[in-house]
């Protein structure tokens, strides 16, 4: 069941794509100002390059830009969205599964959680605390990679994206049981690729 | 435990100013009372990767590569199979039955284009009436022939005049090999033109004048076109050639049944006191050249005779 906030933003996306359907082109800007920061950051997540995230983001706009017109509303525009991103991701990544190569962000260490996790880590400071988090990041980046790719989606929609088991379902178009499933076998799989830095 | 609430805040702070955007929940960092310090949790590393975040400029170019494609999906023209491929998905939820329909209306349309095909080949006017078996073009020659009628037989070729007006020509040429191959008297290549200025399968205007013409110079002076007419073997013989090569290669070969026939009694040939003039006698060429009356002669060995058969045992 989604929550109002969800339903509402529903409403707000609906109205705004029945203005684009009826010819007002601007009014997609709205949506992709709203919703640029999450598809990237879901397709980053999955392909851990970011030139590859920054292009398959824009593809994954122009593709619901060009098909909004069949877009009835039978989902909210968020999960249409996604599922258009995710599906492109999908489909790049099976497409170069063998050339592969991470092209990290710059992780933001003043964040406070990030400060809170690496001083837990580690008693260093300064331009080795920027080191560490640096390490920590690749580490964390390379062990989601050796995730399966239905199994790297799940976890990052849940974990870093913060979607619910149900709105997995309906992005990936499974049942909940299947995504459950899928997160418990990842974070398996991760938590033995991450034993040294789990306390 | 301060350390906590104030890390909870700040969490939210962050989150709230840091991406503007609905984004996710987050939870702090799992605390272990006892000692006051983070538990470093799965969920707590998998989080970490929450701050992995473009620059601000990043954004910047990507609104403009953003509008750039954008414009380019406006102007550019779609493929013309654009429309069917969308439409493919519905189709493809059919596709079973329509495969199957597509197969059954394919298998139809060859049935009659084959139906179509057929009886052109073995039917046809009188100048494609391409006789393959001799046997049966005589027969309907013979058959044609009501009265006695001035025939002009020969080896090669025949050729019957009948007197109420119709003309069969059955022209038939033996091939060179069916005098060597007594076996195979099917085998003999043959060419029956039936001209009949009455007949339904002889419909051409050119077929009715050239029978009527025939028909009058025949009644005017029978001797002159007897005559031509005799002459015409030289031109049948020059026909039979190309016709050999229009006859059908299935009717061509010998049964099964002859060759096995050939084979078991291939070897009491000489004993022609069963030879029926109607009854091909099967013997190869090469058995033949090879037998003398001589070594005949020799190899009868033993011979019977009873009410309705003649036995004869030869030894080679």
């Amino acid at each position: 069941m989604a929550s109002p906030d969800r339903l509402q933003e529903a409403d707000e996306d609906w109205n705004i794509v029945r203005r684009v359907q009826e010819g007002d082109v601007a009014a997609f800007d709205l949506l992709t100002v709203k919703y640029r920061n999450r598809i990237y950051g879901v397709v980053y997540n999955l392909t851990s390059n970011r030139e590859d995230a920054a292009d398959l983001t824009q593809d994954a706009f122009i593709k619901a830009f060009q098909s909004i017109q069949r877009f009835q509303g039978q989902s909210s525009f968020f999960t249409w969205l996604y599922r258009i991103a995710i599906n492109s991701t999908l489909s790049h990544l099976r497409k170069n599964r063998v050339r592969s190569f991470f092209s990290l962000e710059r992780i933001n260490t003043d964040e406070p959680v990030s400060r809170e996790l690496i001083a837990a880590l580690t008693d260093k400071t300064g331009a080795d605390r920027e080191t560490y988090a640096r390490e920590l990041q690749e580490k964390l980046n390379e062990a989601m990679q050796k995730l399966s790719i239905k199994h790297r989606t799940v976890v990052t929609l849940f974990e870093i994206d913060g979607l619910s088991h149900q709105e997995i379902a309906e992005v990936m178009n499974c049942s909940v049981g299947t995504v459950r499933s899928r997160l418990h076998y990842a974070k398996q799989l991760l938590q033995g690729e991450l034993q040294h830095y789990l306390r | 435990m301060n350390l906590f609430k104030r890390t909870l805040a700040a969490c939210r702070k962050g989150t709230s100013s840091a991406s503007g955007t609905a984004s996710p929940e987050v939870r702090p960092a799992t605390h272990d009372d006892s000692n006051d310090k983070v538990r470093v949790t799965l969920e707590n590393l998998l989080r970490f990767k929450r701050n992995e975040q473009p620059p601000v400029e990043f954004w910047q170019q990507f609104d403009r590569a953003l509008r750039a494609k954008q414009l380019a999906a406006i102007v550019a023209r779609r493929p013309w199979w654009t429309p069917l491929a969308r439409h493919a998905g519905l189709v493809s939820r059919y596709s079973i039955p329509l495969g199957a329909a597509a197969a059954l209306t394919i298998a139809l349309a060859g049935f009659h284009a084959y139906r179509a095909f057929a009886p052109a080949r073995s039917g046809g006017s009188g100048a494609e009436n391409v006789a393959t078996s001799l046997p049966e073009r005589t027969e309907v020659a013979a058959s044609r022939a009501e009265a006695p009628a001035p025939v002009v037989s020969e080896e090669t070729s025949t050729l019957a005049i009948v007197p109420d007006g119709r003309v069969v020509a059955a022209v038939a040429a033996y091939h060179d090999s069916v005098k060597r191959e007594v076996t195979a008297p099917a085998r003999m290549d043959a060419r029956s033109l039936a001209l009949d200025a009455g007949s339904e399968t002889s419909e051409s205007p050119s077929a009715r004048w050239i029978a009527a013409n025939l028909a009058a110079a025949q009644a005017a002076e029978p001797e002159v076109i007897r005559n031509l007419l005799g002459l015409s073997r030289s031109l049948d013989a020059r026909i039979v050639p190309a016709v050999r090569s229009r006859a059908e290669p299935l009717e061509q070969m010998a049964p099964p049944s002859s060759e096995r026939r050939s084979r078991l009694l291939g070897g009491v040939v000489p004993a022609l006191a069963t030879y029926d003039a109607d009854v091909p006698v099967p013997v190869s060429d090469r058995f033949v050249q090879g037998l003398s009356d001589e070594r005949l002669y020799q190899t009868v060995s033993r011979y019977a005779e009873g009410g309705q058969y003649l036995s004869i045992k030869v030894k080679f």
